[in-house]
């Protein structure tokens, strides 16, 4: 981060702890699509999402004070948005309602990798994430967090220790135990095999545009 | 298992993320104008209001025995009077032991505390005081500014001497418009300035006087016995410290003139150096500080030169802003900081944008904190509030000079800053 943006991102809090809207606005645009896209890959498409995201923006701006400017702002925001995730799995002792994804191509597949139809192999990448999901439901909120931040999120396991505020041996423990959970509930389960390790049967949802 | 990219976010569609917005800048707003403490409840504090407001309700004189409870300051004035026993009042930044036969007042002026001595003796525990103005005790026309240390003040029957004694931390005693800063090893009498401790003789104790409190217990005594009723020959002398004597240096200005060049020189410093000190020499008198009228203390805030740590060669302000601004983004350590502060004070001094200024001071201890310009950064932002306005902003700016730039070579002028009323 150069100190340019630093500068930047220390300007904006203090035009935001002077209560200006303005600067609150261009704050929340700045990091809102990195949160949601945080909070979205941590907890999976869930009804709670617009909620989730309120809070967690709610949250940064009551901390706003307490940010020393040690990290990057955009890490600290991660940072309370990994507590509000967490805490939002924690309280929910129930499974987390994942939402159904919308299915534009006809009603849900049997467990059939060896689908022709591409729409049909669209839909089975959903049953895959849809599985993937259920198995993370299984999980406690620390496991979640680490493997979705590191396997799903993309963060190396330095930062997602960080975001966590967790140390780096129990991050990766932590991420290696839910990756033998999800990959032994893959050996049971020929969808979220398929979704796992592609054999080219399954389109990539970020394909899901193009038929 | 590759799952990095291969489960896409569903978007929330614009309805929705307006919804999120409004709602979030509005609890923004919301948060930013609470203060950023909530005061916390508790059955004392109620108490302590209750008392509060019984004395405002018109309690002529308040007498405090033995095992009072506490009260909590209002701006309402608190007499406390005290008869055969010694007392304790909290007011919670401080705590006040008046020994028995004590008279003193205590008010909050602009934050701060006042406590005015009518005769006896009062020994303090006063806690860092951080940003808030400083706790005064008055004795006479003799005032000890404390910033948070233990000390004991003795007003014996109210019309003779003052003594101070400190033997930890400091206090700044201000009398005649005169002001002097003694610490633990110093002693100061006003017949022959600031003195060693073994130089100091204290001077005879009034038959009516209160009980001096020992020179071992750790803090100041002022000491004002009742026979030496024309309030001249104050004596101030530290117990039980080393015998050497440090008195203070001429205040210097902040920051010396650039050097050609673009390197950062460490003369620049502000700490100051020999130039600046004669410079200083040249100002009106140190000890009239607080006492100044506000247009003088301005000019002694002016007199105090503030440049930028870094000559970049450009003589355009917006082109000395652009430099500074590649320095600080290619540049990493000192550069970066050099750079950092003399963006404030293009910003304040040249292009006139204060707020902007003031920002950049605020990133600018937040990212080097342990600069060189740190000081003179401080600085910087007592200068630009109390050129506005020497209002409750600049005290505290001030008061926050004082704390954190303890060899600053403005310290002079932010002490009277911060003791304006």
């Amino acid at each position: 981060m150069t100190a340019a943006a630093y500068v930047e991102d220390v300007l904006l809090v203090d035009r935001c702890l002077t209560g200006e809207p303005a600067a609150s606005r261009e704050l929340f645009r700045r990091h809102r699509g990195r949160v949601h896209a945080c909070l979205y890959r941590v907890l999976g498409g869930n009804r709670d999402m617009d909620d989730l995201l309120q809070e967690a923006f709610l949250q940064v701006f009551q901390s706003l004070r307490g940010w020393r400017a040690e990290a990057s702002l955009a890490t600290w925001i991660d940072r309370v948005a990994v507590r509000v995730a967490y805490r939002y799995l924690s309280q929910r002792r129930r499974r987390i309602a994942t939402d159904p994804l919308i299915d534009e191509d006809g009603p849900t597949m049997a467990a059939s990798p060896a689908a022709e139809v591409p729409g049909a192999r669209r839909q089975l990448a959903r049953d895959g994430v849809k599985r993937l999901y259920a198995v993370l439901d299984e999980l406690s909120p620390a496991a979640r967090l680490a493997f979705t931040l590191h396997e799903i999120d993309g963060r190396s396991i330095s930062e997602t220790a960080e975001l966590v505020g967790s140390s780096l041996t129990a991050t990766k423990l932590r991420v290696w135990r839910a990756r033998n959970r999800v990959q032994a509930a893959a050996a049971a389960d020929p969808i979220l095999s398929e979704f796992l390790e592609p054999t080219g049967e399954v389109i990539p949802f970020a394909d899901r545009g193009t038929p | 298992m590759k799952l990095t990219g291969r489960i896409p976010v569903e978007p929330l569609d614009e309805e929705r993320l307006t919804r999120i917005e409004r709602n979030v800048v509005a609890g923004a707003v919301d948060m930013a104008a609470r203060p950023a403490r909530a005061a916390r409840f508790s059955p004392a504090l109620a108490f302590a209001a209750a008392a509060v407001v019984a004395i405002g309700a018109g309690v002529a004189g308040w007498k405090l025995r033995g095992g009072a409870p506490a009260p909590e300051l209002a701006a309402a004035p608190i007499d406390v009077r005290t008869d055969g026993q010694r007392t304790t009042l909290d007011i919670g930044d401080a705590r006040i032991h008046g020994e028995p036969a004590t008279a003193f007042t205590i008010t909050r002026p602009a934050g701060g505390v006042l406590v005015a001595m009518a005769r006896g003796k009062v020994s303090l525990e006063v806690a860092k005081r951080g940003d808030r103005p400083p706790l005064v005790v008055k004795a006479g026309d003799t005032e000890v500014v404390v910033v948070g240390t233990q000390f004991t003040v003795d007003y014996g029957d109210g019309t003779g001497e003052v003594d101070v004694r400190v033997a930890e931390g400091a206090v700044r005693v201000v009398r005649l418009q005169q002001e002097t800063r003694v610490a633990a090893g110093q002693a100061w009498t006003s017949r022959r300035g600031l003195v060693a401790l073994a130089d100091a003789t204290p001077g005879p104790r009034a038959a009516g006087g209160a009980a001096r409190p020992e020179a071992a217990a750790p803090g100041a005594t002022i000491d004002e016995p009742a026979r030496r009723g024309n309030g001249e020959g104050i004596e101030i002398d530290v117990g039980k410290a080393p015998d050497v004597l440090r008195e203070r240096v001429a205040a210097v200005p902040d920051v010396r003139a650039p050097q050609p060049g673009t390197g950062p020189a460490a003369s620049r410093t502000p700490t100051g150096g020999a130039a600046a000190s004669s410079a200083a020499a040249d100002r009106p008198d140190a000890a009239a500080g607080a006492h100044l009228p506000r247009g003088d203390l301005k000019a002694l805030i002016r007199a105090q030169p503030v440049l930028p740590a870094l000559e970049v060669g450009a003589s355009d302000p917006l082109q000395q802003m652009a430099e500074y601004r590649a320095i600080m983004t290619r540049e990493k350590g000192p550069k970066e900081a050099y750079a950092f502060y003399s963006m404030a004070v293009i910003q304040s001094s040249k292009l006139g944008r204060t707020a902007d200024a003031l920002a950049t001071l605020t990133a600018f201890r937040r990212r080097a904190p342990s600069s060189e310009h740190f000081a003179a950064a401080l600085w910087l932002e007592v200068r630009i509030r109390c050129l506005q306005s020497l209002d409750e902003a600049c005290r505290q700016a001030a008061t926050f000079y004082t704390q954190h730039a303890p060899e600053g070579p403005a310290l002079h002028v932010a002490e009277r800053i911060a003791l304006t009323r």
